[in-house]
Parts: C-alpha cells; sequence; structure tokens
C-alpha cells in the first residue's frame, strides 16, 4: 500500500474525522439558524432606522434609549421581577412535589411523570387563555362569587394586571420546574440517606444536610430553564396583562409591528439577554455559596 | 516484510493515547494453534494490544501480519481474525440464533450452510434448544458461550478473547477454563487469550507473554515463567515469591556465594549464561512453597525464627516467618497432609526454615532502593 | 431499586400535597373541554346544557381548516429534520470527542434563549436575505427549537446501547453503514419515534415563532391567536383546543412509553474491569 494510500486509510479510520462529519450537518444548520441570526441581531442593535433606510454606522443610540427611557427601565424591572417571583413560586411549589416522586412514589413513577407532562405539552395559548375565562370580569371566578352572594359586584382586580401574569406563568410552568429537580433527587444514592441515619441523623437532618444540597444543581438547573422562557413571554402578558402587565416581550413585538424600529428592537433582546446572562451566573455562584455552607 | 516465519508477527508495535504511552515497542511472535496469553495488571497494554490485533486501534508505528498477510491498516471486517468482547456484545434486539449466525451474512454462504453451522455452533456450546431465547434471557455464563460461537462461526485464523471470564462466579470461571482450552484443541484455531489472573494465564495456555506498563516482560510457557522468571517484576506477578536483596561475594565453579543483608550467607547454583562477578548485586528469590518448616531444628542447615502470622487455607498453610538472623520475613507455604504437620505451628512459635539450594534464583537487581 | 427502609421526611402531608398540585395543574385545564360542551356562548356559571354543536362549526371552518393543516405540514418536516440532525448529534455527543462541550452547548443553546429573541433574529436574517416569510420560514424557526428536545431524547436512548455492538458487527463482517442499519438503528428506533413525535408537539404547539416567521399562510396557533379577540368564536375555539389536548396527550404518552420502555434495550452491560 502506497504511503498516500495508507495515510488515507488512516483518516477515514479516524474516529475523530467520522464524528465530526456526522455532526457537521446539524451543527451547519445550527450555524446558519441560530449563530448567524443572533450575530445579525446583535449587529442590528448597534444601527439605526433613519426613515426608511438602515443607517448602519455603529452607535451606541439604541442601547441609550434602551436603557434611559422610563418606559423601558419599568418594563425590565417589572419583567425581572415577575420572572423571578415566578421562577421562586414554581421552585417553591415544585420541591416538594419533585420530592414526592422520588422518595414517596415506588410504582407508580411513569403515570406520575405522564400526568404532569401532558398539560405542559398541550397549546399553551390556550392555557394562558382558560386563565381569562377563569379570572375575567365575567369569568369562572367572578360568577361563582357572585352566584353564592359573596360579592355584589364582580372583582376586577382579578384580570389585567401583573398578579394575573404571575399566577398564569406560575400555571405554565408547575409541571415543567419539577422536572430537573426531580432528576437530581433521583440520582441521590439510598446508600448516603442510611449512612447519615447510622450516624445519627434524624429524618429532618438528613433531609437538610443530603438530600438538599445533592439535589441544588437540579434546582439550579430548574430556576434557570424556568427564568429564562418566562422574562421573555409573550403571550400571557398580551392576554391577561393588561397594560400593567405588559413585560419586556410586548415592547419588542411593538418595535417589530407598529413602530418599526428593529435596531431597538434588538437593542431591547441584546439587553435583556445580557440582563439575564448576569442574573443567572449571579445567582448560580450565589446558590453554591450557600450551599457551601452546609454542613 | 520479514514475518519470521510466524504465523502472527507484531514487529514493534507502539500506540499512545494522549500523553500515555499504552503500548510501548512490543515485537511478539505467536505460532498457528497456539492458546496464547497475554497477562498483566490493569494498564498494562495488553487490551489494547488485543484491539490492534483485532483492528479496532491503529498502531501509531510498527507492523502486524498474520499468515504473511500485512494486516496492520485494514478494518476489521477484513481481518482474519474474531474477537469475544469483555462486555460479549450480544445484540439484545436478536435471539441467539440470529446473533450466531450474524457474521455469516458477509460469508456469502447458502441458506442450507447457514443453517447447518449454526446448529453446529449451538451444540459446540451445548445450548442447543436456546436458539429462540434473548440476550435478557440468558445467564452471565450463557451469554459469553453464544459470544464464543459466534466469533467461532465464521472459522476465523484468529480468535481473540479479551477477559471474557471476569464477569463470573469462580466456579463457573474454572469450568469455562477446561472447556475453553479443550475447544481450542478441538478446532485448532490460534486463540489471543487477554486476563489479568495470573492463574487463569498459566493454567490455560502455551505461552504465556507477561506485560507490564505496555512492555513485555517474558514470554515463555507456563512452567518456564513460573520456575524462572526473569525479573522481579515477573516473579512478583505470578504467585508469591520470597526476595532479598545481596551482593555476590564468592565465585565458585558451580556456585555463587551471595551475602544478603537480611539473611547471612547463602549459597546458589550457578546458571550458566549469567555473568556475575564478586561484587555485583542482584536478587535471590525462592517460591514459599519449595521451604520447609518444622518446629524442632532439622538435619542440615536451616534458618531459626518465629511464626508472626499463621494462615489456614484447608489444602495448604502459610506462615510468615520473622527470622532471628535478621529483620527478614520470609513466607512459607506448606501442604497440610504433607510431612511437616504444619497444623500443630501456631503464631509465636519458634520454627526452622529450610531454604534447598536447588530452589534459590537468581534474579536481576533493579535498581531499587533497600527492600 | 430504591430500599427506602428510612423513613423520608414529609408523611402524609406529602401526598396529600401532590394531590393537591396536580389538580391546580389540571382544573385551568379541564375548563376547555367542560365548555366547549356547553349550550351557551357565554363562558360563565352555570353550565347551560350538553352539546356538541360548537365541534361541528368548527370543523366547518374553512380557515381553520387551512390554518390545521399547515400547521400539520410545517410540524411534520420540522420534526423529521429535527430528528434526523438530532439522531447525527447524539451518536457523536454520547461519545469521547474533542470540543464535545462545544457542540453540546449549542444544540442546547436554543433552550437558554427566549423564543422571542430567536423570533426577531431569524426574521431579521430573513429580511437582510432578502428571503420571503412563509411556512418554510416557519420550519426552519422550529427546527433549530426541536433540536434541543430530539438531542435529549436521543441521547438519553444511545446511553441504554452498549458500545461494545457496533465493535462486535464490524468484527463480524459488516461495514460501517450495514452495521448502522442492522444494530445501531433498530435499537435506537423506540427513542426515533419519541422524538418525532415529541418535535411534532413542539412545533405544532409553536406560536411565537409562527406568528413572527409566516407571512400570509398562518399556522394553527396564529389562527387561535386571531380568534381569541372574537368572543362569540370563544366556544369554538375551546372545542378545538380539547381535541388538541387530547390528541397531544395520546402522543406524549406514547412517546415518553416508547422512550422508557420501547424493546430491545432490557439487556443491561456487562461492565467489568476497564477499558
Amino acid at each position: 500500500m502506497s504511503v498516500a494510500g495508507r495515510i488515507e486509510q488512516r483518516l477515514l479510520r479516524s474516529e475523530a474525522a467520522r464524528n465530526y462529519l456526522l455532526i457537521s450537518p446539524t451543527m451547519t444548520v445550527l450555524v446558519f439558524a441560530l449563530a448567524a441570526p443572533l450575530a445579525l441581531m446583535i449587529m442590528y442593535s448597534f444601527w439605526r432606522e433613519s426613515g426608511l433606510v438602515l443607517d448602519t454606522n455603529p452607535t451606541l443610540a439604541q442601547y441609550a434609549v434602551a436603557t434611559t427611557r422610563a418606559i423601558y427601565r419599568v418594563l425590565f424591572l417589572r419583567s425581572l421581577a415577575i420572572a423571578s417571583l415566578v421562577t421562586l413560586t414554581t421552585v417553591v411549589l415544585g420541591y416538594p412535589m419533585a420530592y414526592f416522586l422520588a422518595f414517596r412514589v415506588k410504582r407508580g413513577k411513569f403515570i406520575w411523570l405522564l400526568l404532569l407532562s401532558i398539560p405542559f405539552w398541550t397549546s399553551y395559548l390556550l392555557r394562558v387563555f382558560a386563565w381569562k375565562i377563569i379570572l375575567g370580569y365575567e369569568g369562572l371566578i367572578n360568577s361563582g362569587l357572585l352566584r353564592l352572594g359573596l360579592v355584589s359586584q364582580p372583582l376586577d382586580f382579578l384580570l389585567y394586571n401583573a398578579t394575573s401574569v404571575v399566577i398564569a406563568l406560575t400555571h405554565s410552568y408547575a409541571a415543567f420546574t419539577i422536572l430537573p429537580i426531580y432528576v437530581s433527587l433521583e440520582k441521590i444514592d439510598p446508600a448516603l440517606l442510611e449512612a447519615a441515619a447510622d450516624l445519627g441523623d434524624s429524618a429532618f437532618q438528613r433531609f437538610l444536610r443530603i438530600v438538599l444540597p445533592l439535589s441544588l444543581p437540579g434546582v439550579i438547573a430548574a430556576a434557570v430553564l424556568t427564568f429564562v422562557p418566562v422574562l421573555g413571554d409573550y403571550v400571557t402578558p398580551t392576554l391577561v396583562g393588561g397594560s400593567d402587565g405588559l413585560m419586556i416581550a410586548n415592547m419588542i413585538q411593538v418595535q417589530f409591528g407598529r413602530a418599526n424600529n428593529w435596531p431597538l428592537g434588538a437593542a431591547l433582546a441584546v439587553s435583556s439577554m445580557a440582563l439575564v446572562a448576569v442574573l443567572i451566573i449571579l445567582f448560580v455562584q450565589a446558590a453554591q455559596l450557600a450551599a457551601a455552607k452546609i454542613r | 516484510m520479514s514475518t519470521g516465519g510466524a504465523f502472527i508477527h507484531i514487529q514493534d508495535v507502539s500506540k499512545r493515547f494522549g500523553g500515555m504511552l499504552a503500548v510501548d515497542g512490543v515485537t511478539l511472535n505467536i505460532g498457528r494453534g497456539e492458546f496464547f496469553s497475554l497477562l498483566g495488571p490493569s494498564g498494562s497494554g495488553k487490551t489494547t494490544l488485543l484491539r490492534m490485533i483485532g483492528g479496532f486501534a491503529v498502531p501509531d508505528r510498527g507492523s502486524i501480519s498474520i499468515d504473511g498477510q500485512d494486516v496492520t491498516d485494514l478494518p476489521p471486517n477484513k481481518r482474519p481474525t474474531n474477537m469475544v468482547f469483555q462486555s460479549y456484545a450480544i445484540f439484545p434486539h436478536l435471539n441467539v440464533r440470529d446473533n450466531i449466525a450474524y457474521g455469516l451474512r458477509t460469508e456469502r454462504l447458502s441458506r442450507a450452510e447457514r443453517e447447518t453451522r449454526v446448529g453446529e455452533a449451538l451444540a459446540m456450546i451445548k445450548l442447543e434448544g436456546y436458539g429462540e431465547r434473548r440476550a435478557n434471557q440468558l445467564s452471565g455464563g450463557e451469554r459469553q458461550r453464544v459470544a464464543l460461537a459466534r466469533a467461532l462461526v465464521k472459522r476465523p485464523k484468529v480468535l481473540l478473547l479479551d477477559e471474557p471470564l471476569g464477569a463470573l462466579d469462580k466456579r463457573l470461571r474454572e469450568a469455562m477454563q477446561i472447556e475453553l482450552r479443550q475447544l481450542q484443541r478441538a478446532v485448532g484455531i490460534t486463540f489471543i487469550f487477554v486476563t489479568h489472573d495470573q492463574e487463569e494465564a498459566l493454567s490455560m495456555s502455551d505461552r504465556v507473554a507477561v506485560m507490564e506498563r505496555g512492555r513485555v516482560l517474558q514470554v515463555a510457557d507456563p512452567k518456564t515463567l513460573y520456575e524462572q522468571p526473569n525479573s522481579r517484576a515477573v516473579a512478583d506477578f505470578i504467585g508469591t515469591m520470597n526476595v532479598f536483596e545481596g551482593r555476590v561475594i564468592a565465585v565458585g565453579d558451580e556456585i555463587l556465594t551471595i551475602q544478603t543483608s537480611r539473611i547471612e550467607r547463602l549459597e546458589v547454583p550457578r546458571r550458566p549464561g549469567a555473568e556475575l562477578p564478586a561484587g555485583a548485586r542482584v536478587l535471590v528469590a525462592v517460591r514459599p512453597e519449595k521451604l520447609a518448616i518444622s518446629g524442632q531444628a532439622p538435619h542440615g542447615p536451616s534458618l531459626r525464627g518465629r511464626v508472626l502470622a499463621a494462615e489456614y487455607f484447608g489444602d495448604r498453610s502459610q506462615f510468615r516467618v520473622g527470622l532471628d538472623c535478621s529483620d527478614a520475613i520470609i513466607i512459607v507455604i506448606v501442604q497440610n497432609a504433607g510431612p511437616c504437620n504444619p497444623t500443630s505451628l501456631g503464631q509465636g512459635e519458634s520454627v526452622y526454615v529450610t531454604l534447598p539450594r536447588d530452589a534459590l534464583l537468581l534474579l536481576p537487581a533493579d535498581g531499587s532502593g533497600p527492600s | 431499586m430504591r430500599a427506602a427502609s428510612l423513613p423520608s421526611t414529609g408523611g402524609k402531608g406529602l401526598v396529600l400535597y401532590a394531590m393537591l398540585y396536580l389538580a391546580f395543574l389540571y382544573i385551568p385545564v379541564l375548563l376547555l373541554p367542560l365548555f366547549s360542551f356547553n349550550n351557551s356562548v357565554f363562558i360563565a356559571f352555570p353550565l347551560s346544557g350538553f352539546t356538541v354543536k360548537w365541534y361541528g362549526a368548527m370543523a366547518a371552518d374553512e380557515e381553520m381548516r387551512a390554518a390545521l393543516w399547515n400547521s400539520l405540514q410545517v410540524a411534520a418536516v420540522a420534526s423529521l429534520s429535527s430528528t434526523i440532525l438530532g439522531l447525527l448529534a447524539a451518536k457523536v455527543l454520547v461519545r469521547r470527542v474533542p470540543g464535545r462541550a462545544l457542540f453540546a452547548g449549542l444544540t442546547s443553546l436554543p433552550l437558554f434563549i427566549p423564543d422571542i429573541v430567536l423570533a426577531i433574529a431569524l426574521l431579521m436574517l430573513a429580511s437582510k436575505l432578502e428571503i420571503p416569510l412563509s411556512l418554510a420560514t416557519v420550519v426552519i424557526g422550529h427546527i433549530v427549537i426541536c433540536i434541543p428536545f430530539a438531542v435529549a431524547v436521543l441521547i438519553s436512548r444511545f446511553h441504554g446501547v452498549d458500545e461494545d455492538l457496533e465493535e462486535a458487527s464490524r468484527d463480524l463482517g459488516e461495514n460501517a453503514w450495514m452495521t448502522f442499519w442492522r444494530v445501531t438503528f433498530p435499537l435506537v428506533l423506540p427513542g426515533i419515534v419519541a422524538s418525532l413525535l415529541l418535535t411534532f408537539i413542539v412545533s405544532f404547539d409553536d406560536f411565537l415563532i409562527a406568528f413572527f416567521l409566516c407571512g400570509t399562510d398562518t399556522t394553527l396557533p396564529v389562527y387561535i391567536w386571531g380568534e381569541l379577540r372574537f368572543p362569540y368564536k370563544l366556544p369554538n375555539v375551546l372545542a378545538l383546543g380539547s381535541i388538541i389536548l387530547v390528541a397531544s396527550g395520546s402522543l406524549i404518552a406514547i412517546a415518553e412509553w416508547l422512550r422508557r420502555f420501547g424493546g430491545g434495550r432490557s439487556c443491561p452491560p456487562v461492565r467489568v474491569g476497564y477499558r
């Protein structure tokens, strides 16, 4: 066999080369349909809309608007508040459920997981809409209260504000948040708990000193995976938020609709992503620091 | 390329993984129809070497030839070898019959021939009637046999076995060792067997290559390996060995007198070929089962000591004896049914240990620190 | 599997909590079918009698049927494409390859970017490249958001497949292609089907990306969004929603069942020593 032939044989048989070849279609699609658009969006955020023409001289004007205009500051803060509240609520409410599933359910785990998954996978629009039905002026709660004679007039503070947004989002993500926590709880070796018991811990102490720290990666994952989409949610604030419950996604959408200011929309999007990234990093660090304190 | 006439010729093969040299310049010749074992601890490179023979890894340097054909760059499906994997790798979605027949698709046989061969294979591994079962319905030993049959049904020139008995319990393992040996003799194929269990290698093989850290330390038949290890490393790996450091103080026609730091003077038979002048550092080694032990002083020279620990293994007893003459510890193994009557010797008792001169071996001093 | 000889915290309270949790999850969702059979245009208590007329009205709605057909096409293409791409990626990601972290990061990136950001980014790219908005652009957007799900399902399936099996197949004479068909594909098949079902639902249910990228042909969620402005059409929408609920629920159940129990891999590999 010639030298060239031998080299070619060895290259083709090189496992690394084969692997790169296999993964290249997927990577190509992701580069062109994910990385490139995001890069373009970042570039857009440094441009400006002047009349009907796109002025591509780099400028920080959009960022100045995004960070200084009062309406955007308010929306950023409100979105952060709502997302944090929703994340906190779903994690806190979801943890006991995940615990129940991991430690107390022996044989029906699959059924339980299925039951938890199904609502999450079915028409997000309509699930949010269901809350409109429940909380509305002529909705379920009000008509029920009226019928029962508990109020003489329908309550009008149930819907079209930040509270209804929080409620609806919590409901939407309640099942999703459980999953990462459940996965990390499942992984805990029962022998660890037995060892802790052997060394003197009560059930509650075992939970605090062993289960909680070991489930922390799952909790952090759940928090991050919930916080990000909630912050950028569009449907819920639009359907049930009214004007008091608008979030940053609404303002972004407006730039691509009526206002037609794409660079501003891009700047808003990039700013919110940057904000989210910073917050997540800080959060993960803080959580890990707190966890390290547990002895 | 000269193969030296050997059936399998491995010439100066090396393989590096990341920063680690897994196989370091190995040259081996394996004969046709031989049951050849690669023996060594974890990390010795034996599995890597086997995989290179099978085509699952490409040597960085060197060449491999089988029956005159250079196979170094051939992929596994083009080599005249077949492998029994450590995990057995039985296809879970196929039943036993289809597993065994799997490789016959590329052999271009008629359907009748295929059926015949599969039937023969099932009979050979004594699993007739198991044809329709799936992998998860088989025990570990049964899966191992199916893996064997699946490889042998292709009638390869060489069968490679990667620690195939490791997952079996002791009794089953010993039974399989005998079966494998008989099988190999019956089919006459060259077997290359990888194991870390030295008893297994010694009992089954025609020849064994002892490997450590990517290199071959010694290649020999089991008896030679045991009786005449060429180095401390081999001696320590195969069975137990008492080793003492020493220095030649007198060279006679037949006898070398060694002064060891632990035991006074030992006289060792001089073997041809070893040039050991006076003053040379050597290691004196002796197998524990070649020593005699007794409670009373025997006729002839012996060393007195005290039993530090006595272990009873049913058929034999093992003693750790602290010698009076120094702080050396010597290990002695004797058959309980033998003449020494060892069961009467307990911890703390005073005993006499006899070192028969002919049982003493010389090993090259390895230059390491004081023992 | 779990000895659970130790008492864990919680007791009976935990079971009650779990029940309440499920109730909280399902009650809002179950309102949809409830009112889809209600003989009244107003969504309020008390109920006004049973009817199936809303289902009939919905089925007769031409626009709805067109949107449904669009959604089905888009979801079919997106799920097939993302499953194939996910299969190729998963096969590589389960092995130790240099750069794996980078690939894993890129394939899971869509999960960490809010849909709206992705939607506007794709809109910008389409505009810059002067690609007209259509169902095709929606498909591309859906492929991007579906890939992480496909990869996750398939990786979990690949982990159950012994690495040695492919080597054994090659040792026994097959080349890489035949090895894929005879060994890898049958064993991964349940995962492939599960991925197809899951990504189908993700694509079918997506609103935001379709909203930004669909041009004149709408998908079903976009159509529903339009209808939500008309109160008198609400029961129709609820009828539609109930059917979607039942259909996706069934698909998810099948997908999960396949992912976990799909036959052919219940034989644990014998792992001894090291490799």
